[in-house]
């Protein structure tokens, strides 16, 4: 079987169809010089014939992962499993259209524990290399065993208590170390047997990222995205580079330009000592652009450039994961940025303006435009806010609280709006959205999945609003001092990032002079 | 109970041989039986007339010659047309029984016929008109008996159809032996996969050591091929493994779950869909009944592939004879969870656990670690807290393969325990990279503490502000574990009577670890306003002190790989040897710098005293650090000259 390598010197383009958008991106990233882990790619064509069990897909998943490797291990000098220089890869899914969070991904396989030594030989960092084992084996635990993700996070939690720091990332090396050895325990508890051979590890993952394709969130997912005509997810498996190895290292998601206003200048979210699903999942709130700009100057500037080159390099506004490993930047993912539709006008306009796109080019690509969506609430009188969060998707919503899909899915059904108030989102929370006026979550940051999904099904939302305490169970909420209960009113402005009490006045404005800029376009460009 | 989960299964064909096997044998007994009817009729009828003796066809047929002599000699008429014999019910029961058994054998076999005479044997019952125990009317025996033609239906008249048809089903599936297996039915087709699957179970059944089980029948029935196993003979634990063209499908049954669950994972190379793992209840089980079936689908059209997968599950049920009971001694030694991966192993590697249980099972491991150990393993203790977990598990699979090919090679069960012994011997003397792991645990704090220090100078450099009590409050934290952390070190260097210089290493980078807090409890204090070029000098040292605890880390995880490994284990750690030298040197001439600055400059008192006191501390521990690295060269060269 023919497997794609990214990172190899080779400029050669490949189609979103065979290896899907992230890996189409990502090669083509690479092609352009910028700075990419190497990766390869196994084909969406395996994924239909391997969710059925073919056996012929599964002895050729087993060699392209055993081909791929070996590239892997020429390129990066190290070797799977190795006590003195183990390599470790990330088991990505990538459909040929984007679909965020909804298929799984696998991190850190192949760190067994003779790579947890060997990564202490390499970085003399004893409590990254068991940070990299805990990363491996919650999310092999989860996405490949099935075990339930809660139970690692509550493990977690019962830790950071337990040594009395505040979070997890101010546990000690002993402690993180301790921590693996309980998620092992756990894992094992419910008889499974943990492969400590990398080969094993990846082939599990591979399998298990290539049947997320079926779980019930990715077909409800496709249904609601009208993307049932997919034929499957490709597997990508890539170096991992760390973004826990430090202060000076870290991991962050960026936007060229302002996806919810549409504003000409780069959104940036960063977590220090991280990984990038610690940005991704919603599950930390991280720093902005001023923070990369003050600890990292020179990253920062990297960032920008090349932040501008890919909006050449792929013509639209684009949405970038990326990792900093000891003061080296890395890129991880690039896509067209998901967008508000007034960003979409804004972009538009400033892209003809920069001369990225010609009036005519712009215009197609506002055909698919909901126009009636330009116009733009506003508050009609100031209020005073009962609490602020981060504003991640622009608009004003007013809707009755509830807190989980469930009343939401109640409450819609009597006729009145709905706002879902939760603690945190997770990608399970789809069906709440698609009937919520507004969304508003007590942690997470701009590029949650969450925030993404939000922007994208326009729905004003709200994020990391500290203020907020979210009983899902009892049906309730506290919010700076006040009581919140099911059907309470609220009014969020996703722009500010501001949540009232109550019902609002919300009165109605429209970009008159973007739309005039339009019409100007059209009156030129002829028809054809 | 074995053929009750088979039939339970929906595997009757693979039965047939056995029940036409057990209708013939009850077709012996029935004849003996109406013999003995008719030796007590004639008995009755003349008590002083020679007897037929009967003696060697009941032992022929199965059945007990002592029971009936009493009932042919103990026979007598009342009233001229009926006959009393002493246990005469039980032997018409049995007649009926024996007959019942023909029948059913012959409806699995040709379910019309079999019914036909099931209907007969309920309408010739019937017919019987009920007596007083233990008596016969000599008509109903003439109609037991008899086969007049005019007389309607009788007994032994079904007994003869039964077994003309019973003739025509085994020579239908008349069994015989390939290789090794008992088959009937068998197309052209079906031998080579039989043959596969019986040259696996050959492979591995001299890993049984004695233990009974493995036995295989084949049965070729409509479109597929049935193989069935007996595993080890245990009720409800049953491997049948149906071959179609394009499919081999296994079912499996068993009490234990994890045992189940290890079954699957022994096929792991081959590209199965497993489903199941349901729980399951049949009747007359111990544990309630409760056991749980996996099925196993490999679809395949390739021959080979096929034969492959058949091999291997032949060869893999030996594994499963004792599994459990292997795996509870393990566990008394290792994780649960390592016994399941030893096992695993064991069974990868075609050595097993049977071998094991036969040399001893626990007592030949507590023997070696009282010979070996009496004073560095306690009793009850775990290998894995006093080996270390892969050092356990390793030795466990010595401990496995050791036995095993002692067994099979017909050597000396002495020398096989000696072997053992020495093994263990050799993974004490490796303890000393158990007890390295422990100072790599401490050079990974003493590298926390530097960071938070290295990132509260540059939050003083930027301008912002830190939460410096924090920092120190955490220090302590650390500190006071690492304490406890040194403790347990030294006590266990001394148990396992380990390198002395290890305790000096380790010593060394307590010291360190208390330097960094007390430079953390200094940053606590300290004003803020502090001199730019200060603070560079301050970044340098902070930078020099995380690299001489990484430096410390990293060489010692090479130290540990030495004894075993490769030349670039020794240079990876006398680099690091280098890199702590070389930082503390950095610090030096970054405390120097630092003494100068304030020296000569116009520092308020509190601010000189505090910069200088941060600086020592910081400097002290990267000299403390380097102290780490003579030591750590000095065991490098120990453990190479050795």
């Amino acid at each position: 079987m023919q497997i794609v390598h990214i990172a190899d010197g080779s400029t050669e383009r490949h189609s979103a169809e065979t290896i899907g958008a992230k890996a189409a991106n990502l090669a083509r990233m690479a092609a352009a010089g910028l700075p990419v882990p190497p990766a390869f790619v196994l084909p969406i064509r395996l994924c239909k014939a391997i969710v059925d069990g073919d056996r012929h897909a599964q002895q050729k998943l087993v060699e392209g992962l055993t081909e791929g490797i070996a590239f892997l291990e020429s390129s990066t000098g190290r070797s799977f499993g190795s006590r003195r220089q183990p390599l470790l890869v990330s088991v990505r899914s990538g459909a040929a259209r984007s679909m965020p969070g909804m298929l799984d991904t696998v991190l850190d396989v192949g760190c067994t524990l003779a790579a947890v030594h060997g990564l202490v030989r390499m970085t003399g960092h004893p409590r990254f290399a068991w940070d990299c084992r805990r990363r491996f084996l919650e999310s092999y635990g989860s996405v490949v065993l099935g075990i339930d993700r809660t139970k690692f996070t509550h493990r977690l939690a019962e830790l950071v208590a337990a040594e009395g720091v505040a979070s997890e990332q101010e546990l000690d090396v002993e402690a993180v170390e301790r921590l693996t050895k309980s998620y092992q325990q756990m894992i094992e508890d419910e008889d499974f047997v943990l492969p400590d051979e990398p080969m094993e590890q990846i082939e599990a993952a591979a399998r298990a990222v290539y049947r997320s394709w079926t779980s019930d969130r990715a077909r409800t997912y496709r249904q609601l995205a009208h993307l049932e005509s997919l034929h499957g997810t490709a597997v990508t498996v890539q170096a991992m580079v760390f973004g826990n190895r430090g202060l000076d290292s870290g991991a962050g998601v960026a936007f060229s330009r302002d996806p919810s206003t549409g504003a000409a200048r780069p959104v940036i979210d960063v977590l220090f000592d991280s990984q990038g699903e610690d940005v991704v999942s919603g599950s930390r709130t991280p720093e902005t652009e001023q923070a990369i700009d003050r600890s990292a100057p020179a990253i920062s500037a990297q960032l920008r450039q090349t932040l501008a080159r890919l909006e050449h390099e792929f013509g639209d506004v684009q949405d970038v994961e990326f990792t900093i490993e000891s003061g080296k930047l890395w890129m991880l993912q690039t896509r067209d940025a998901k967008r508000t539709p007034r960003a979409a006008l804004r972009f538009a306009i400033d892209f003809v303006n920069e001369g990225l796109l010609t009036p005519r080019q712009a215009l197609v690509r506002l055909n698919d435009l909901d126009f009636s969506k330009l116009t733009r609430k506003r508050l009609a009188e100031s209020y005073e806010p009962v609490a602020r969060g981060t504003g991640a998707s622009a608009g004003i919503a007013v809707g009755r609280a509830c807190f989980d899909s469930e009343s939401a899915e109640r409450i819609a059904a009597g006729g009145d709006p709905v706002m879902l108030v939760r603690p945190d989102t997770s990608t399970a929370d789809v069906a709440g959205f698609a009937i919520a006026a507004g969304i508003v979550t007590a942690i997470g940051g701009r590029t949650a999945h969450a925030a993404l999904v939000a922007r994208q099904m326009g729905k004003p939302c709200v994020v990391g609003c500290t203020a907020l305490a979210v009983d899902v169970a009892g049906h309730r909420a506290g919010i700076s001092g006040a009581d919140l209960k099911e059907g309470d009113w609220l009014t969020i402005d996703g722009e500010a990032g501001t949540i009232y009490l109550g019902q609002c006045k919300v009165s109605i404005e429209q970009p008159d002079a973007e739309l005039a800029e339009i019409e100007r376009w059209r009156s030129e460009v002829p028809a054809n | 109970m074995k053929s009750a989960i088979v039939e339970q299964l929906g595997q009757t064909d693979i039965l047939l041989p056995a029940l036409i096997g057990e209708a013939l044998a009850a077709n012996d007994r029935v004849k003996v039986r109406l013999s003995i009817v008719q030796a007590a009729t004639r008995h009755a009828r003349d008590p002083s007339g020679t007897g037929f003796d009967l003696t060697n066809e009941c032992r022929a047929a199965g059945i007990d010659p002592v029971t009936m002599e009493p009932l042919v000699r103990g026979a007598g008429l009342i009233g001229g047309d009926r006959m009393t014999a002493p246990g005469l019910s039980q032997l018409t029961a049995a007649i009926w029984g024996d007959v019942t058994t023909m029948a059913r054998a012959v409806k699995a076999g040709d379910a019309a016929a079999g019914q036909a005479a099931l209907d007969r044997l309920t309408a010739i019952q019937a017919s019987a008109v009920p007596e007083a125990a233990d008596t016969i009317t000599l008509a109903q025996i003439a109609k037991l008996v008899g086969l007049a033609e005019t007389d309607g239906d009788s007994l032994h008249r079904l007994v003869m159809d039964l077994h003309k048809s019973l003739n025509r089903l085994s020579a239908a599936h008349a069994e015989e032996n390939l290789a090794g297996a008992h088959v009937f039915g068998l197309q052209a087709d079906d031998r080579p996969a039989v043959e596969a699957f019986m040259r696996g179970v050959e492979q591995t059944r001299g890993l049984k050591f004695g233990h009974p089980g493995l036995a295989t029948t084949a049965a070729r029935s409509g479109a597929r091929l049935t193989i069935q196993n007996d595993i080890g003979e245990t009720d409800a634990h049953v491997v049948v493994i149906a071959v179609e063209a394009d499919a081999v499908t296994v079912t499996y049954t068993d009490v234990h779950l994890p045992r189940a669950k290890f079954f699957t994972r022994l096929f792991r190379d081959f590209p199965v869909q497993w489903s199941g793992l349901d729980r399951m209840t049949a009747e007359g089980l111990s544990d309630g009944g409760v056991f749980y079936l996996v099925t196993g689908r490999l679809a395949t059209d390739n021959g080979k592939q096929r034969d492959e997968f058949l091999e291997t599950i032949g060869a893999s049920l030996v594994f499963l004879i004792d599994w459990n009971k292997a795996r509870k001694i393990l566990r008394t030694w290792i994780s649960k969870a390592d016994a399941v991966v030893v096992l695993d192993w064991a069974a990868r590697h075609r050595v097993g656990h049977r071998g094991f249980l036969e040399l001893g099972g626990s007592e030949l491991v507590a023997s070696a670690v009282h010979h070996a150990t009496p004073q560095r393993i306690g009793f009850g203790e775990r290998l894995d807290h006093a080996l270390g977990r892969a050092a356990a598990v390793d030795f466990l699979k010595t401990v496995l393969r050791v036995s095993a090919e002692a067994l099979q090679e017909g050597g000396s069960v002495r020398l096989a325990r000696d072997r053992i012994e020495a093994d263990l011997v050799r993974h004490l003397q490796r303890v000393d990279s158990l007890l390295l792991e422990i100072v790599v645990r401490q050079a990974g704090l003493a590298r926390e503490i530097a960071a938070g220090m290295a990132q509260f100078i540059a939050q003083l450099q930027a301008g912002r502000p830190f939460d410096r009590r924090s920092l120190a409050a955490r220090a302590q934290r650390i500190e006071e574990k690492a304490d406890k952390i040194a403790i347990e070190a030294r006590r266990e260097i001394e148990r396992f009577n380990a390198d002395p210089t290890i305790g000096q290493i380790v010593n060394r980078v307590e010291d360190a670890i208390d330097e960094l807090e007390q430079a953390a409890f200094i940053s606590s204090l300290m004003p803020d306003a502090v001199a730019p070029n200060a603070l560079d000098r301050l970044a340098e040292l902070c930078a020099a002190a995380i690299s001489g605890a990484e430096a410390a880390a990293a060489g010692i995880a090479a130290a540990a790989d030495i004894p075993d490994g490769q030349r670039v284990d020794t240079e990876d750690a006398l680099a690091a040897v280098d890199r702590l030298i070389e930082a503390e040197h950095r610090g030096d001439a970054a405390e120097r710098a630092i003494t100068a600055i304030v020296l000569r400059g116009d520092f308020e008192l509190k601010t000189a005293l505090s910069v200088l006191e941060l600086a020592r501390a910081i400097e002290r521990a990267t000299d403390r650090l380097a102290g780490f690295g003579h030591l750590l060269r000095a065991r490098v060269l120990a453990e190479l000259s050795t």
